[in-house]
């Protein structure tokens, strides 16, 4: 019987070692799975608002030029009775250049142009932030809500 | 006469540092992963192309609504009435005081206003809505 060609001996061969290229293979794996899956967490941006707060009576208030935007539980924008682009679509080409144009009349009469987005009660937050990004579009800084629903 | 030569230093590459650094690497970006997805409650953010990214983010106070429109202060659920309370304490302590406002893209306007209501009532003026730039 050919005990050395079994290893039956209880000695262990002299080429048994450490193998580092396997393990340099699936620490490089979970090094690229660590990194790719880091960079895909998304950077989150700002859009901001004032809600309307107490002023006191001593200031003096300059009026601002107010338009009421409505955002329908359907998708769709009204400004002054008027339906602007696609309840289906984000982009809002037509209320962006609207809006260009009263923050231009607002800023020749040097009163503040402010936008008060009037949605209903069952309107998706998303359609409300696609009135917002028009009004940052045209520039327009003085955004809130109203407080009524339907 | 013979003349005994030095031995050729051995010219090898060399894989002890460049383990380490991977190890390193490893490690800084597991636990990167880790804290960005426990820090706050993942939500679909709403998408606005003329968003910016804040430089300064400091003085802020994190609201979220999920798509269950359950509310979380930070990373635990509130009531509107502790939110109100919380947001008072905060504007009192610091008036620069900002409340940041991540909500679920499919969240109804009706839950929205009754947030911007209950940071109203607790003296929070400055809201900022979270949204990414672009949906990829």
């Amino acid at each position: 019987m050919k005990l050395d060609v079994l290893n039956l001996t209880g000695q262990s061969s002299d080429d048994e070692e450490f193998q580092m290229a396997p393990m340099i293979d699936i620490v490089f794996l979970l090094l690229i799975y660590f990194m790719v899956t880091t960079t895909l967490i998304k950077q989150e941006a700002d859009l901001g608002m004032q809600l309307p707060g107490k002023v006191k009576q001593t200031e003096q208030v300059r009026m601002p030029d107010e338009q009421i935007i409505e955002v329908r539980s359907d998708g769709r924008i009204i400004l002054n009775g008027q339906v602007f682009d696609s309840e289906h679509s984000r982009s809002m080409p037509e209320l962006t250049a609207t809006l260009q144009r009263f923050k231009q009349s607002s800023d020749l009469t040097g009163t503040p142009a402010m936008i008060t987005i009037q949605a209903d009660n069952d309107s998706l937050h998303q359609r409300a932030i696609d009135v917002m990004d028009a009004c940052a579009a045209a520039g327009i800084r003085k955004v809130s809500f109203g407080l009524d629903g339907s | 006469m013979d003349i005994q030569l030095p031995p050729e230093p051995q010219i090898g590459f060399q894989m002890a540092p460049m383990i380490d650094i991977t190890f390193l690497l490893l490690i800084f970006f597991m636990l990167v992963a880790k804290q960005t997805q426990n820090q706050f409650k993942p939500i679909e953010n709403p998408i606005a192309e003329h968003s910016t990214v804040a430089q300064q983010v400091m003085d802020r106070g994190i609201i979220t609504i999920d798509v269950n429109e359950t509310i979380y202060m930070g990373s635990y659920p509130a009531t509107l009435e502790e939110i109100t309370q919380r947001v008072k304490t905060r504007v009192e302590e610091n008036p620069k005081f900002q409340v940041q406002l991540r909500i679920d893209a499919r969240v109804r306007h009706e839950k929205v206003r009754s947030i911007l209501s209950a940071c109203a009532e607790g003296g929070a003026l400055d809201v900022i809505f979270s949204t990414y730039q672009s949906e990829s």
